[in-house]
């Protein structure tokens, strides 16, 4: 089969399979009909990446021009990292879209919300599958233009249930719950602040190493070739485009507010795409630019002691907030941005980590593994909480046993993804996680002791967040005003075999070669003592889910620490501050010089002069006229007395 | 082969102009029709002459009409690039206008008898096919005479009488502003004129092909000087941007977008009259014009984001706009300039788009006041559509037109503060900076217009998706803005034909 096909499928199908229920959108009748059709789109791309799994060559270069001048071409990489992920996303897109066909049935606006779903699983697999960075790009601005339109999908802000924080609450000045509009909003100006300098970053590099294909890049020449300060710009550039869409400090808002969209939204936003879409680039360039062996290189240790630090303490932040969260779907969210820091952390480690494995990187492979098992656990998770605020009409954690026991399927998921997700031994995450802590237990030797501490702090916090959101939800939360359990049948099949997927990882684990570090990883010493934490804090949690002596501490954690405001009045305060100096003042100013007082005011002034001459009396006339006969032979005189 | 293919393409949108004046009474409703086949025939001969062009060859034709004037015409890469899309969006605005140029008569002049009606209608549109003949004027012309001519012809002849005698407001307030704008218009082409005809106290001739004789003068420095204040006025570059909002928010929104191509155009022009022939010599003014262009790109962007009125929205948006074209003059390479037209052309696509959009939600609401407007989505998604397409292409998102060209023009930029220059970079890492705040007012206004729940007195029948005459040619151009972004190979490398040169 030719290569070219394969991606044309891989890529068009999802978008194309989507536009008949787009150009439908008048006819209610056949919109109902065609969302099985792109299900079916999305189904062609899982078979599209798996037989580029199986049957690719390993790193593989297909290329095929668009504007060769200018260096962007179609270039396409299968390699290690794009060959998993681009399994990944396909298989959650697809999981979820199932899911999908039963949670979306009966709403109002199908066309738009399959449109955007499919558009933003082929987007993200552009960003998978991309070595040039301008087709990478594309991918990337398709992710927030497709997450735009799905965070915002409900637009009509008047479902409560579709709102983000408890409607009417205000803090401060500020209103502190958000609608749907609200959340796209949010989402699109937020990620926009990092795409344009991740723009200008990419422009740069093409200007200085004449190639955009990140495999080919001469990286270390370039960073030689522009010093510290060019390096530094070129990576911090870069890195805001990576932090904003991964939701890092201080850019997190945004996928806070995000969960107003459809849960099939979150789910797919927090596990394979967008959100991961940030944590995987950054993968895919510390795979190629090699940090570790360009330690001689000026500025680049400053920008991934930058990503560390800012990752880790994204980590911190996110499982801190979640552990004050009411709302399912946004606890859900503040776990994903701590789970992606510890990505960003794990992966910026590989600068002082030498380990290799099978030649790669075990920082690197630390991070991706993490990305994966992470990817299945949450989105499970989202699922499950999205079957759960149907069941229970309510975003806010309520459910007993009773409830558990109704939802037995759904439950067991839930124990399940969190089990395996927290790292308590010998689930899955443990032997990543484990890894992990072997990581940095080795950076603490080689650069600082500080990232290990913020590590396993953040996952013991972790732990409890999810074993509370468990608890809280079929265990020891309150009892639900009411519950419709039927139907779901498509939902319930979307979240097990999502969950299902994580056994796949675990065997993985102890399968791969490459992953046989991660296995000797877990009986160290250090990830057992961590894994027994992990296991104690998820007990703990799990018994006693909610503290009232701490609910003031909870709430300030539920307010996210105040960072809404950073979004909804520090920023708007100061554009709307100068566009407003700009439009009453100088804009008016300068009105004020042109067009209505000081040029029209000489004008009439001039003019006015003028016609005060003409009065119609003779007399002042021949006065005039004698005047300016008077003044020329004056002149005159003057001129003949000095000639 | 078709004879005097240029000469038709200038000429025949002015006879078609004459044919619906002399023959109103009968072609009546028919008149915007008529305008629209015209153009649309125009359009194809543009086309034709384009595979010409793309093929290596470069179309002229000598029309002399005295020993120093003359309206010979040129197509080579760059003038049929601009000359195609341009003629495209007035395709797509005549077709725009049969629906909206009614409903702007019944709103100026209440219920009229047919007769009346027929009058203005007609004027309309005989006066609407003179901006393609200017236009195409401006493009194809070789000599600085007849393009001064052809400028002043867009200025006084259509934009003056359609924007006096359709525009907004009460009567009085039409004509002021209509005679401000026809102050400003002619005060930039004065500053042309004086320009030009200094030029040829220099050089004996108004050919721009002879304009190359000023290197190494010492007068051309002060030369170009005027005509860029000339071209500055028109492309309404901070302090000489004042007329823009006013002109904006007074005329038929139906020729909005040609107003942002009037403006738009001076881009072209300085490409035309000083960049190609005087190449080292405008090398002194690449930093204040890319100064100036910043300025006014960021402060554009900041007025646009404290308007409430919709059209005073989208020209506050024009003056950012167009700074960025100029930007990537102003950046001297050649990618910089190649990326400063294609912005400039993508510019007018979007801004087309969104000054019509802008139309028909004043056309369906009856307000221009956006904070009156909310929840639109469920009664208007296809001009919610509209405006979120224009929000994209303006925004530089992909797959449009605007990416691509903000793409190019920065990496020029990029080139020039590389072999040039180093405080361009700094230059061009804050006029990105500024691209964040187009998305901002775009989406937020695009928010307050079309998000939430419906204002409870728009939630009446009369608010929907005006007729399809009025969609369907915007959509139109927003596919060209898509295929423009997906595919720009051909018109990049007509543009290269002539840029690459340098």
């Amino acid at each position: 089969m030719n290569e070219w096909i394969l991606f044309l499928i891989l890529f068009l199908a999802p978008v194309l399979s989507s536009v008949p229920i787009a150009l439908a959108y008048k006819h209610k009748e056949l919109v109902d009909k065609l969302p099985p059709l792109s299900v079916f789109g999305i189904f062609l791309s899982v078979i599209a990446s798996l037989y580029i799994f199986f049957c690719f060559p390993d790193k593989a270069l297909f290329s095929y021009p668009w504007i060769p001048e200018l260096g962007i071409d179609f270039v396409f990489i299968t390699d290690y990292l794009s060959k998993y992920m681009g399994v990944i996303t396909t298989l959650i897109a697809f999981f979820i879209a199932i899911y999908g066909l039963d949670y979306m049935k009966g709403d109002y606006r199908l066309p738009w919300y399959w449109f955007f779903f499919n558009l933003f699983t082929a987007s993200m697999l552009l960003v998978v599958y991309s070595d040039n960075l301008f087709l990478l790009f594309v991918g990337w601005e398709g992710l927030g233009v497709a997450s735009w339109g799905l965070i915002g999908h409900w637009h009509r802000d008047d479902d409560e249930l579709t709102y983000v924080g408890t409607v009417d609450r205000k803090v401060g000045p500020l209103n502190f719950f958000w609608p749907p509009s609200a959340g796209g909003w949010r989402a699109i100006s937020t990620i926009r602040f990092g795409d344009v300098p991740m723009f200008l970053a990419i422009a740069a590099i093409w200007v200085f190493a004449g190639n955009l294909n990140i495999s080919q890049i001469e990286w270390g020449g370039l960073f030689v070739q522009v010093g510290f300060a060019g390096t530094l710009i070129i990576m911090l550039l870069f890195l805001i485009g990576l932090f904003t869409k991964s939701a890092q400090v201080p850019f997190s808002e945004w996928l806070m507010t995000a969960m107003t969209g459809p849960t099939t939204v979150s789910a797919l936003l927090h596990s394979a795409t967008m959100v991961a879409a940030g944590a995987y680039v950054f993968m895919r360039i510390t795979w190629y630019i090699e940090p570790w062996s360009l330690h001689g290189v000026p500025g680049l240790e400053t920008a991934y002691t930058i990503a560390l630090f800012i990752g880790l303490i994204s980590g911190l932040y996110g499982a801190l907030v979640a552990l004050g969260m009411l709302e399912r779907k946004v606890l859900l969210a503040a776990t994903t941005m701590s789970s992606l820091g510890l990505m960003f952390g794990a992966t910026a480690a590989s600068y002082w980590i030498h380990a290799e494995v099978n030649g790669m990187n075990l920082a690197v492979l630390v991070g991706f593994w993490y990305l994966a098992t992470h990817a299945f656990a949450k989105a499970s998770l989202f699922l499950v909480s999205g079957h759960l605020i149907h069941a229970t009409h309510t975003r806010f954690s309520v459910g007993d046993i009773e409830l558990g026991k109704k939802m037995k399927v759904t439950f067991a998921t839930t124990i399940i993804a969190t089990t395996f997700l927290v790292g308590i031994p010998p689930l899955t995450a443990y032997w990543v996680k484990s890894a992990m802590d072997y990581v940095m237990e080795h950076l603490a030797i080689e650069y600082s002791i500080v990232p290990l501490i913020l590590l396993l702090t953040t996952s013991i916090i972790y732990s409890a967040v999810l074993a509370r959101f468990m608890s809280t939800n079929f265990i020891k939360g309150e009892k639900p005003h009411e519950v419709h359990l039927e139907g779901g049948g498509l939902m319930k099949a979307g979240y097990v075999m999502m969950v299902s997927m994580l056994f796949v990882i675990f065997g993985l684990i102890f399968m791969l070669p490459e992953l046989k570090e991660f296995v000797h990883a877990g009986f160290e010493p250090l990830s057992i003592a961590v894994g027994i934490a992990a296991l104690a804090s998820f007990g703990i949690a799990l018994y006693k889910p909610r503290m009232p002596s701490m609910a003031k501490f909870s709430t300030f954690l539920s307010d996210r620490m105040y960072f809404p405001y950073l979004n909804d009045y520090i920023c708007p305060k100061i554009g709307f501050f100068f566009s407003r100096i700009f439009d009453n003042y100088a804009n008016r100013g300068l009105d004020g010089l042109y067009n209505t007082r000081v040029i029209p005011g000489l004008f009439g002034l001039v003019s006015e002069s003028i016609r005060s001459i003409q009065t119609g009396e003779l007399s002042k006339y021949i006065k005039i006229v004698l005047g300016v006969v008077l003044i020329v032979l004056i002149l005159v005189s003057i001129g003949g007395v000095l000639l | 082969m078709i004879p005097h293919i240029l000469l038709q393409i200038v000429v025949v949108p002015a006879i078609a102009s004459a044919i619906i004046f002399l023959t109103r009474p009968k072609i009546g409703e028919k008149a915007g029709l008529i305008a629209g086949i015209t153009l649309i025939y125009t359009t194809a001969l543009l086309c034709i002459v384009g595979i010409r062009v793309s093929q290596g060859e470069i179309i002229y034709e000598e029309y002399p009409v005295g020993a120093l004037v003359n309206f010979n015409f040129l197509a080579d890469g760059l003038s049929l690039s601009v000359a195609l899309i341009i003629n495209l969006i007035c395709v797509a605005l005549a077709f725009y206008s049969i629906h909206y140029v009614d409903h702007r008569i019944e709103a100026i002049y209440g219920e009229v008898d047919k007769r009346t009606w027929l009058m203005y209608y007609t004027r309309f549109f005989f006066l609407f096919t003179l901006f393609s003949t200017g236009f195409m004027g401006v493009s194809f012309a070789t000599n600085l005479i007849a393009m001064y001519f052809f400028m002043e012809i867009l200025t006084i002849i259509p934009l003056y009488f359609i924007m006096a005698q359709f525009g907004y407001s009460d009567f009085i307030e039409r004509y002021r502003v209509a005679l401000m704008c026809l102050f400003w218009g002619v005060a930039g082409a004065t500053f042309f004129l004086i320009g030009i005809l200094w030029a040829y106290t220099q050089i004996g001739s108004f050919e721009i092909s002879e304009l190359h004789n000023l290197a190494g003068n010492p007068l051309t420095f002060w030369i170009a000087l005027i005509i860029l204040i000339g071209m500055a006025t028109k492309l309404a570059i901070v302090p000489l941007h004042a007329w823009m909002p006013w002109v904006h928010a007074e005329h038929p929104t139906c020729i909005a977008g040609l107003l942002a191509v009037y403006a738009n155009i001076a881009v072209y022009v300085i490409v035309r009259v000083l960049v190609l022939p005087l190449h080292d010599e405008f090398k002194v003014f690449c930093i204040p014009i890319m100064v100036m262009a910043l300025i006014t790109m960021v402060y554009g962007a900041l007025l646009t984001l404290a308007q409430t009125d919709v059209k005073r929205f989208c020209a506050c948006s024009t003056i950012s706009q167009i700074s960025y074209s100029v930007f990537g003059i102003g950046a001297f390479t050649i990618l910089g300039i190649e990326g400063g037209i294609f912005y400039f052309l993508s510019h007018i696509l979007g801004k087309a788009i969104l000054f019509s959009t802008a139309g028909i939600l004043v056309y369906v609401t009856g307000t221009r006041d956006m904070r009156k407007m909310g929840g639109l989505w469920s009664k208007m998604p296809i001009t919610a559509t509209l405006w979120i397409s224009a929000a994209v292409i303006l925004s530089a998102l992909p797959p449009t037109s605007g990416f691509v060209g903000k793409w190019i023009f920065f990496v020029g930029a990029f080139q020039f503060g590389l072999y040039g220059n180093p405080i361009v970079v700094l230059i061009a890492i804050l006029a990105l900076l500024s691209t964040i705040l187009t998305l901002v007012y775009t989406f937020l206004r695009g928010l307050q217009i079309f998000f939430g729940p419906l204002k409870p007195e728009l939630s009446n029948d009369k608010i929907s998706d005006p007729p399809l005459t009025m969609t369907v040619p915007l959509l139109i151009l927003a596919v060209v803005s898509i295929i423009l972004g997906v595919y720009p190979q051909p018109l990049l490398d007509l543009i290269h034909s002539v840029i690459g040169l340098l």
